[in-house]
C-alpha cells in the first residue's frame, strides 16, 4: 500500500494513524496543564530533558505554549481528522454504496497538506521561542510579532491554514460524493445518520474554513509583512486596525467549528443507539432536520463568545436569542435518541457504551453551556474553567468517545479482526467517567471563579481553596490518561493477532456489513447494490417471520419479493412510511 | 481482477467535476466575502482616503478579465480554437497582472502609499490585491496547463469549462475587492 | 497618505461607545478649553471634611502614582480601610476546598445574576435527572429485550418529542433568556444609573502587560488634568454609589474582571469599553485578567478597595493633591487619560 494510494480505505488509515498520534501528543500536553494546576511550578517528572533549565517544572512561557499547543493539536490535527479523515474517509464512500469518493487524488492532495500542517507543528516545537504560544485561538495583537516573536507562532498559523485548506478539501469532497455518488436506490431518505452528520458537517467546513482562511492570512500577513489589519494600540503605525474584526472573523469560523466536531459525533450515536437497540431509529426525518436546523443555525450564533467584546445591546441581544434558539433542535434530536431505546432491545455492546457515554457527556456538556448563552448569567461565567469545562464536554470528550465508538464499530470493517470487546468496554466506560470527573471538577472549579489559562491560579486569594479540587480533577486526568493504555494494549494486540471477523459481525443491515467482506477491497463494491431500504429495518416482523433473524441488509431483497411485488421492489407501502422511519 | 474505478472515469466523473468545481469555487466565495466584511468594517468606522492611483486606472484591469470571461465562456468544440482561446485568454491574464503589479509599484515607489506607514488602507491595498492576485495566478496556471496538454493532444474540453468558471470567479471577486478596496 | 487617528470605536453596529475623540493610548487627550465637566462631583468632598482635620492629611509616604505594586497613598488614619496593598490578601472569608459556589457577592445588583444561575440550574438539574433518568431506565428496562418495537416512532410519539423538547425549551431558554433581559437592562447595559446619580464615581482604566492602571478625574472633575489621580493594580471605590469604569489596553486584549462584583470586560486596543457596578460593603477584593495576554497573564492582579465614602473622598483628595505636585507635564506616557466619553 503505497503512501499515496487514493484508495478512500488507504486514506482513511493514514489519517487514523496520524490523528492518533496527535492525539496522544494534545492529551499529554494537556496533562502538563493539569499538573500544573495541581503542583504549580514543580517539576514535572520524566520532562527534565525538555526543560533543563527548570529541570522540569513548567515556566511561565512554556505553559502558555503547552495550553495553546493542546488545543490547536486537539482541534485541527486530532480530532477533526479522526471524525472526518479517519472515519468520514473510510465509512461514507461505504455507506452511500460509492465505490469511493468523488476526487480520489484530491482526498490524497488533501491528506498531504494535512501531514504538511502537522509536521511544521512538529517542527515548530523545536525553533527558538518555542511553538505558539498566543492561545488557540490567536488573538491579535498578542500573537502579532510586537507580542509574540518568533518563528513557531509563524510556523503553527501556516500549519493551521494547511489543516484548513485540507478540511476544505475534503468537505468538498464529502458533498459531492454523497450528491454525486450514492448507489442506485440509495435515496436522501436511506442514508445512514451518521452520513447525514457528516453531510451537514461538510457543509459547514467548506463554508466557514474560508472565513478561518481569511482571518489567518491577514494575520499571517500582519506577522510577515507589516500590515496592519489587527494591530491597535501603542503597537500600531498609521492609525491601526481593529482586533475586534479578527474576533468577529475567528468566531464565524470558530463556532461553526465545534458542530463540525459534534455532529458526526451526533450522527454516529443516532445510527448505533438503533442499531444496538435492535429497532428503527426513532424520528429518523426528525433527527435528520434537527442536525439540518443546527447546521443552519451554527453560523448564526458566534457572537456569543464576544458577550464582553462591549459589543452593541442590539447584537448582544440579538445572538443570545439565537444561541439559546439552537438548544431547540438539539432537544429534538437527544429526544429521539431517547425514544430510540424506549421499547427497544438492548444489547451493550463496546460502540453502543460508547454511543451512551457520547450521549451522557454530551447532555451534561450541552446543559451547561445553556448559562454561558444569555448575557448575564455569561458574566461571572466567562473566561473561567466553566466555559472549559462545557466546551470539552461537548467537543472534547462527545467527540472522543464518538470517535472511539465509531473506531469499536468499524474496525472489524476496517482491518477484518475485531477488538477484544472486554478491553474496549473497559476501555470505554473508563475513559467516559474518568471524562465527567475531569470535566465535571473543571465546571466546578470555573463555578468558584477560576479563570482559564492561569499559570497559577492560587496567585489569587479567591482562588486559594481550589487547589485541593484541582489535585483531584489532575487525578482524574492522569487515571484518563492511562486509561487509554487499555486502547492501545487493545489495539496492538488485535492487529497482531486478533481474532478474524467475517462481513457482519454486529448484524446490522447498512451497505458496508451487508454487502462488502471485511475488508472491503479496493472498489468496495462489485457489483454496486441496489438498495430496497433504509439503514436501521430491525426487528422488523416480516423479517423475522422468513428469515428468522432480526436484520435486514439495505440491499437485501426480501425472499418472496419477487412473487408478491410486481413492479420494481423500490416501491414502499405507503402505511408503513409514516410510521417506520429509517425503516423504510 | 479488473478495478470498476478505471472504467467510469468517462462521462459520470465530467458532470462530478463540474458541481465539485461550482460548489469550492462558491464556498470559497466565503473567503473573499470575509475579506470584505473586514474592509468593509474599517470603511465604517472612519474615511477612506483615496488611494494615490486614479480610480479609473485602478478600474482598468477588470477589462481584460472581463474579456477574458467572455473569451472562455464560449464552448468550443474544435481544438485549434480552443487553444487560440486559451492563448487569447493567457494574454489578456498576463496584462491583468501586468496591471495590478504596475499599479501596486507606482503606487509604493511614486506615491510613497506604504505598508505599514499608511496603516489599514494600504494594508488593504497591497494585502487584498495580493490575496486576489495569488487566485488570479492559480488560475491562469490552470489555463497554461491546459494549453500544453491541448498541444500534447489531449482532450482539454471539460477542463477549459471548469478552468472558465473559475476565471469568472476571480472576475467577480475583482469586483467585490475593487467596491470594497479600490473606490473611494 | 495620512490616515485619521482612529476613531475609538468603530462601526455603529459595533460600537459601545459614540465615536467622539483621539484613541486614548499614549495620545495626550487633554482637551484644553473644552469644559464638559461631568456631574459635580465636588459635592462629596465637602462631605469629608468634618471629622477629618486637614492638618494631619499630607503624609510623606505619598508616592507619585507611577511605582506598580504600590499602593498610591495611606489611607487617612482615622478611616476604616484596610491598607491593603496589592500583593496582601483580601477580605475573602475563607472556603475550604468544597465550597462549590460562586465568589462570594459584594455588589449591589450582582445577587441578580446569582439568583437567574440558581433557578436556571435548578431546571439544568431537572434536565439531567430526566435525561439520564430515561436513559438508565430505558437501558436497564430493555436490555436483551425478547422483543424490540418495529417502528421508528408513530405520529403521536413523534409529536410528543416535539412537544417535550418545545416545552423544556420554552420553560428553561425562556426563563434564562427573560432574567437575562431584565438585568441587562436595569443593570448591565443602563448607562442611565451611573449616568444620573450625583454620586457616580469614574474610573478610567489601562490595561498592560502586566497591571492595571486606574486613573481618577481628582477634584476638578475632569481627567487628562494634572490632579488626576493614576494608581496600579489599585482601585479604590466608595461603597454605596455607582462605579463607572472605561476601559482601554495599550498593547493586547485583556480582560477585566471583579469576580466579586460580577463584572467583566475586553480591554481592547483601539476602543473604550464601559461597564458599572456598586458596591455593597466594605472590604477588598481582587481584580483578575481572564483574557490570555501573554506570558505573565497569570500575575494581572490588581486589588479593589470598597471604602466609605467619607474615606474615599479623603484618600481622592489627597492623592490629588500630591498627584498635582508630581505633576510632570514632559512626561508623556503618564498621560494617557481622555475625555470622559459620554454614554
Amino acid at each position: 500500500m503505497s503512501l499515496f494510494s487514493s484508495d478512500h480505505k488507504a486514506v482513511a488509515r493514514r489519517y487514523l494513524w496520524s490523528g492518533l498520534g496527535f492525539l496522544l501528543l494534545g492529551g499529554l500536553l494537556a496533562l502538563l496543564i493539569r499538573w500544573q494546576w495541581a503542583y504549580p511550578g514543580q517539576p514535572v517528572p520524566g520532562l527534565a530533558w525538555a526543560l533543563p533549565e527548570s529541570r522540569g517544572a513548567l515556566t511561565p512561557p512554556a505553559y502558555t505554549a503547552v495550553f495553546t499547543m493542546h488545543g490547536l493539536i486537539m482541534i485541527f490535527f486530532a480530532v477533526t481528522p479522526l471524525l472526518f479523515g479517519a472515519l468520514g474517509h473510510f465509512v461514507l464512500p461505504l455507506s452511500i454504496g460509492a465505490r469511493g469518493l468523488a476526487f480520489p487524488r484530491l482526498s490524497v492532495v488533501g491528506f498531504w497538506l494535512y501531514a504538511l500542517g502537522g509536521a511544521l507543528v512538529l517542527g515548530s516545537f523545536a525553533v527558538r521561542l518555542g511553538p505558539a504560544s498566543a492561545g488557540w485561538t490567536s488573538y491579535p495583537p498578542l500573537s502579532t510579532p510586537a507580542f509574540t516573536p518568533g518563528l513557531g507562532q509563524t510556523l503553527v498559523t501556516v500549519a493551521v491554514l494547511c489543516a484548513g485548506a485540507s478540511a476544505f478539501l475534503y468537505g468538498l469532497n464529502f458533498i459531492v460524493t454523497v450528491v454525486r455518488c450514492r448507489a442506485p436506490g440509495m435515496t436522501w431518505g436511506r442514508l445512514s445518520l451518521t452520513v447525514w452528520g457528516l453531510f451537514f458537517a461538510s457543509v459547514l467546513n467548506v463554508l466557514f474554513v474560508p472565513v478561518l482562511a481569511a482571518a489567518t492570512a491577514l494575520l499571517l500577513m500582519d506577522r510577515l509583512l507589516g500590515t496592519q489589519f489587527f494591530i491597535a494600540g501603542a503597537a500600531a503605525v498609521g492609525g491601526g486596525g481593529d482586533p475586534v474584526v479578527y474576533q468577529h472573523l475567528f468566531w464565524l469560523f470558530g463556532h461553526p467549528e465545534v458542530y463540525i466536531l459534534i455532529l458526526p459525533a451526533w450522527g454516529m450515536v443516532g445510527d448505533f443507539v438503533a442499531f444496538f437497540s435492535r429497532k428503527p431509529a426513532h424520528g429518523y426525518r426528525l433527527t435528520a432536520g434537527a442536525m439540518g436546523t443546527v447546521t443552519a443555525l451554527s453560523g448564526l450564533v458566534y457572537a456569543h463568545h464576544l458577550f464582553t467584546s462591549g459589543m452593541s445591546p442590539l447584537l448582544g441581544r440579538t445572538f443570545m436569542v439565537l444561541t439559546l434558539l439552537i438548544s431547540l433542535p438539539a432537544e429534538v434530536m437527544y429526544l429521539n435518541w431517547l425514544m430510540t431505546l424506549w421499547r427497544g432491545s438492548v444489547r451493550l455492546t463496546s460502540p453502543m457504551l460508547a454511543a451512551l457515554s457520547t450521549m451522557i457527556v454530551f447532555g451534561l456538556g450541552g446543559i451547561t453551556g445553556l448559562s454561558l448563552g444569555a448575557v448575564a448569567t455569561d458574566v461571572p461565567l466567562h473566561g473561567t474553567l466553566w466555559v472549559v469545562g462545557h466546551f470539552h464536554l461537548t467537543m472534547g470528550a462527545a467527540s472522543f468517545l464518538a470517535v472511539f465508538a465509531g473506531l469499536y464499530f468499524w474496525f472489524p470493517k476496517m482491518f477484518g479482526r475485531a477488538l477484544h470487546e472486554g478491553l474496549a468496554k473497559a476501555h470505554v466506560l473508563s475513559s467516559a467517567v474518568l471524562f465527567l470527573g475531569v470535566f465535571g471538577g473543571q465546571l466546578a472549579a470555573g463555578y468558584a471563579g477560576q479563570l482559564r489559562r492561569l499559570y497559577d491560579p492560587y496567585q489569587y486569594t479567591y482562588l486559594k481553596h481550589l487547589l485541593p479540587l484541582n489535585q483531584w480533577t489532575s487525578a482524574c486526568a492522569f487515571l484518563l490518561g492511562a486509561a487509554q493504555v487499555l486502547f492501545i494494549v487493545n489495539l496492538v494486540w488485535t492487529l497482531a493477532r486478533g481474532r478474524a471477523v467475517g462481513a457482519n459481525p454486529w448484524k446490522v443491515g447498512t451497505l458496508e456489513w451487508t454487502c462488502a467482506p471485511s475488508p472491503p477491497p479496493a472498489w468496495n463494491y462489485d457489483p454496486v447494490p441496489e438498495v430496497l431500504r433504509g439503514p436501521h429495518a430491525l426487528s422488523q416482523p416480516e423479517v423475522l417471520a422468513q428469515l428468522g433473524r432480526d436484520w435486514m441488509g439495505q440491499a437485501e431483497p426480501m425472499p418472496d419479493a419477487a412473487e408478491t411485488e410486481p413492479g420494481p421492489v423500490d416501491a414502499e407501502e405507503p402505511g408503513r412510511v409514516s410510521t417506520s422511519g429509517g425503516a423504510a | 481482477m479488473r478495478a470498476p474505478h478505471e472504467e467510469e472515469a468517462s462521462r459520470e466523473d465530467v458532470a462530478t467535476r463540474w458541481l465539485g468545481t461550482v460548489l469550492g469555487l462558491a464556498a470559497w466565495t466565503m473567503f473573499f466575502v470575509s475579506l470584505t466584511f473586514a474592509v468593509g468594517w474599517y470603511r465604517m468606522r472612519e474615511p477612506w482616503p483615496p488611494l494615490p492611483i486614479s480610480t479609473w486606472l485602478l478600474a482598468l484591469p477588470g477589462l481584460p478579465l472581463i474579456l477574458g470571461s467572455a473569451v472562455l465562456a464560449r464552448r468550443r468544440d474544435d481544438a485549434r480554437r480552443v487553444l487560440r482561446s486559451l492563448k487569447v485568454a493567457l494574454v489578456l491574464g498576463a496584462a491583468f497582472v501586468a496591471m495590478q503589479a504596475a499599479w501596486t509599484h507606482l503606487a509604493w515607489w511614486n506615491h510613497h502609499l506604504r505598508i505599514p506607514d499608511d496603516g489599514v488602507p494600504a494594508s488593504a491595498f497591497y494585502g487584498l490585491t495580493a490575496l486576489h492576485g495569488l487566485h488570479v495566478l492559480a488560475v491562469l496556471a490552470g489555463a497554461l496547463f491546459s494549453a500544453v496538454r491541448l498541444k500534447r493532444g489531449a482532450d482539454v474540453r471539460d477542463a477549459v469549462r471548469r478552468q472558465a468558471l473559475g476565471w469568472h470567479f476571480v472576475s467577480v471577486m475583482w469586483l467585490l475587492l475593487f467596491l470594497a478596496v479600490y473606490l473611494p | 497618505m495620512k490616515v485619521l487617528p482612529a476613531g475609538s470605536s468603530s462601526g455603529a453596529l459595533f460600537a459601545s461607545v459614540p465615536p467622539s475623540s483621539p484613541p486614548p493610548a499614549h495620545v495626550p487627550a487633554v482637551a484644553p478649553g473644552t469644559s464638559t465637566t461631568d456631574t459635580p462631583r465636588d459635592a462629596l468632598v465637602p462631605a469629608v471634611a468634618p471629622g477629618t482635620s486637614t492638618t494631619d492629611a499630607p503624609r510623606d509616604a505619598l508616592v507619585p502614582a507611577v511605582a506598580p505594586g504600590t499602593s498610591t497613598t495611606d489611607a487617612p488614619r482615622d478611616a476604616l480601610v484596610p491598607a491593603v496593598a496589592p500583593g496582601t490578601s483580601t477580605t475573602d472569608t475563607p472556603r475550604d476546598a468544597l465550597t462549590l459556589s460562586l465568589p462570594e457577592d459584594a455588589s449591589t445588583h450582582g445577587h441578580r445574576i446569582d439568583e437567574l444561575l440558581a433557578s436556571s440550574h435548578r431546571f439544568d438539574a431537572v434536565l439531567i435527572a430526566v435525561a439520564l433518568g430515561w436513559l438508565v431506565l430505558a437501558v436497564w428496562r430493555f436490555h436483551q429485550a425478547k422483543q424490540a418495537a418495529s417502528d421508528g416512532g408513530t405520529r403521536r410519539s413523534r409529536a410528543w418529542v416535539l412537544g417535550l423538547a418545545l416545552g423544556a425549551f420554552a420553560v428553561v431558554d425562556g426563563s434564562l433568556l427573560l432574567g437575562s433581559e431584565g438585568y441587562l437592562r436595569d443593570v448591565l447595559w443602563n448607562f442611565h444609573v451611573p449616568a444620573e446619580d450625583p454620586r457616580t464615581v469614574r474610573i478610567e482604566i489601562n490595561a498592560h502587560q502586566w497591571s492595571w492602571e486606574a486613573r481618577y478625574a481628582g477634584a476638578d472633575g475632569r481627567f487628562g488634568t494634572p490632579d488626576d489621580v493614576v494608581t496600579w493594580n489599585d482601585l479604590r471605590v466608595p461603597v454605596g454609589a455607582p462605579v463607572w469604569v472605561q476601559l482601554v489596553s495599550t498593547d493586547v486584549v485583556h480582560g477585566f474582571s471583579l469576580p466579586h462584583f460580577r463584572v467583566k470586560l475586553d480591554a481592547i486596543p483601539g476602543r473604550v469599553n464601559q461597564t458599572w457596578f456598586q458596591a455593597a460593603r466594605e472590604g477588598a477584593w481582587e481584580a483578575a485578567c481572564y483574557q490570555h495576554c501573554g506570558t505573565s497573564h497569570y500575575r494581572m492582579r490588581g486589588v479593589l478597595t470598597a471604602m466609605s465614602p467619607e474615606s474615599y473622598a479623603t484618600w481622592l483628595r489627597e492623592a490629588g493633591k500630591q498627584a498635582t505636585q508630581a505633576y510632570d507635564a514632559e512626561d508623556l506616557a503618564a498621560h494617557w487619560g481622555w475625555e470622559w466619553k459620554a454614554p
